[in-house]
């Protein structure tokens, strides 16, 4: 474990030093007016209807709840693209990787670090722009429609807490394999931009089309399904493969 | 003296190509073992070999007599490998620092001061490394190599590209490891005078096969027999040269004006060719027997290898 933090430290410091994950921040404040636009709109409509104020309420409960979900995993997976440009990406163009697997770290703590290294600030900055956003819409645009302040369902925030970051540490274990092994490792990054492309306008057409989804369950299979695969991996896993996939 | 590095009939293959073939290999405690090859020989494929970084398709290989694929074995190998490894953003002491607790040393911090002092960087060890010149990088990389106080040093061209004043600091490092705390070296390395200069022991590698090796005193007392080299008072004439290059078991390596390098066989003893010479009126002023240069012993070997 010390090794695996060790490597996780080291690369979490050299990734905080970049400007882009303060633009990405911008970025997600940007998204997080789409939301409110979107939740205008909603409760614009409902008041043309003159529905009731528990419809309203109801229907705020509704559009919070699924972003309390939706919003932690969302932001990680983006701000997951930034953090996964350091590490094994780097290390493998400067060719650092070499002198790292020949120390007495096992390749399996070398992938655990780089996996921990993009894991941690992801998580924690995307859930704290997350819980920023939460509240800021409910002062700002909530609470003037419900006058009160609109908590999610307890499992929404056992979801954002404990499985939004564990599920993206699964994830990003395969992200990170496939970057170990591959002589372009930005391909991978790929899976992030999908994830991300798939929660962005998968939540919003589900709240369009109004089917409810069990979030916290489809995390949890997720999870089980990458950790099955990840374990896979790890068994594949060779510092030959590493060191033929780099530059050089 | 014990194996330090044993590698026993290796091969390797990587896709098609057949990377090495038969490579058999020992470094013995305290050697300072000099490998040597051209480009593509297969010199890095065997430095990670023996830095368990890659397997071998057949054959065993050994270090401090374990495979060196277990962890806890690298804890005793220090290494300096073609890409130093540095980073860049990181401070000359924070690198060495974060190498240190890889290697599970206590108090890091303390230890990498040590090695800074070592290599004479002291002064630069809070700059980052980006800023670092060619020469300081290797020595760092050096100090990276000697922190966990290993019992063997793989050194890949830890003077390539160095400028001459730092080749010699780091030669003088190297030797300092072996003569002081009785470490064993395998340094590969392209500079035959830097390897002629530290080296006790050598092996040539080319096209994937060990081609030479052994102590090189000895290796070099071998590749000379028969090397002499007469100097004469007058230039010797194409006529006489031809009649010496006839002679059984004579060749001419190069001639210049009253110089004439020669590599005799059995067949023909040296006071034969000095009657030669002087029957052709042709003063000799001296006879010398030549001791080959590694330069030489290399040339020839790639030379053979080639043809």
């Amino acid at each position: 474990m010390d090794k695996i933090w060790i490597i996780a430290r080291k690369d979490i410091l050299e990734a905080l030093r970049s400007r882009s994950t303060y633009v990405f921040i911008l970025i997600m404040g940007a998204l997080t007016f789409s939301y409110i636009s979107s939740y205008m709109a909603l409760i614009n409509n409902l008041q043309r209807q003159g529905a009731s104020a528990y419809t309203i309420y109801n229907a705020s409960f509704s559009f919070l709840n699924n972003i309390a979900y939706v919003l932690p995993m969302m932001y990680s997976i983006f701000v997951c693209t930034i953090f996964a440009n350091y590490s094994v990406i780097l290390d493998k163009a400067r060719r650092n990787i070499e002198s790292l697997m020949a120390t007495p770290a096992s390749l399996n703590q070398i992938w655990l670090g780089k996996s921990l290294a993009v894991t941690l600030p992801s998580v924690m900055v995307g859930i704290g722009v997350a819980i920023i956003a939460y509240i800021v819409m409910n002062f700002g645009f909530v609470i003037p429609h419900t006058h009160r302040f609109v908590f999610p369902e307890v499992s929404a925030i056992v979801s954002a807490l404990i499985l939004v970051p564990i599920l993206i540490f699964v994830i990003v274990t395969i992200v990170i394999y496939v970057q170990l092994v591959i002589s372009n490792p930005r391909i991978a990054n790929l899976v992030f931009t999908v994830i991300f492309l798939i929660l962005l306008f998968g939540a919003n057409a589900l709240g369009f089309l109004g089917i409810e989804v069990n979030f916290a369950l489809i995390y949890m299979g997720i999870i089980i399904l990458c950790s099955i695969v990840s374990y896979g991996l790890s068994r594949s896993l060779t510092k030959e493969k590493v060191l033929l996939s780099s530059k050089g | 003296m014990p194996d330090i590095i044993n590698l026993e009939h290796v091969f390797k293959r990587i896709g098609r190509r057949e990377i090495l073939k038969d490579v058999n290999l020992t470094v013995k405690q305290g050697d300072i073992f000099g490998y040597l090859g051209p480009n593509g020989a297969g010199k890095t494929t065997t430095i990670r070999i023996i830095l368990g970084l890659m397997g071998v398709t057949s054959g065993r290989v050994t270090v401090l007599g374990q495979d060196t694929r277990i962890n806890k074995v690298r804890r005793k190998i220090g290494f300096v490998l073609e890409t130093d490894g540095l980073y860049d953003n990181m401070s000359g002491y924070d690198n060495l620092a974060y190498y240190a607790q890889l290697y599970d040393i206590p108090q890091p911090r303390v230890k990498a001061e040590k090695a800074v002092r070592l290599v004479e960087l002291a002064d630069r060890a809070k700059d980052k490394v980006g800023t670092y010149s060619k020469g300081m990088r290797q020595r760092l990389a050096l100090a990276r190599a000697i922190i966990p106080d290993p019992d063997v040093l793989v050194l890949d061209e830890p003077t390539s590209g160095v400028d001459p004043s730092g080749q010699i600091e780091i030669r003088q490092i190297m030797l300092n490891m072996i003569n002081n705390e009785g470490k064993t070296i395998l340094l590969s390395s392209h500079n035959l005078d830097e390897v002629q200069r530290i080296c006790n022991r050598i092996a040539l590698i080319n096209k994937g096969q060990i081609r030479l090796s052994g102590e090189l005193e000895k290796l070099q007392h071998d590749m000379s027999r028969g090397a002499i080299m007469i100097q004469t008072t007058e230039p010797v004439s194409d006529l006489i040269l031809t009649e010496m290059k006839n002679q059984p078991g004579v060749s001419v390596r190069y001639q210049n004006e009253r110089a004439l390098n020669l590599v005799i066989g059995k067949e023909v003893g040296v006071p034969h060719l000095v009657n030669l010479l002087v029957s052709r009126g042709v003063g000799i002023e001296q006879v010398i027997k030549q001791e080959a240069s590694l330069e030489e012993i290399y040339t020839t070997i790639v030379k053979e290898a080639e043809q």
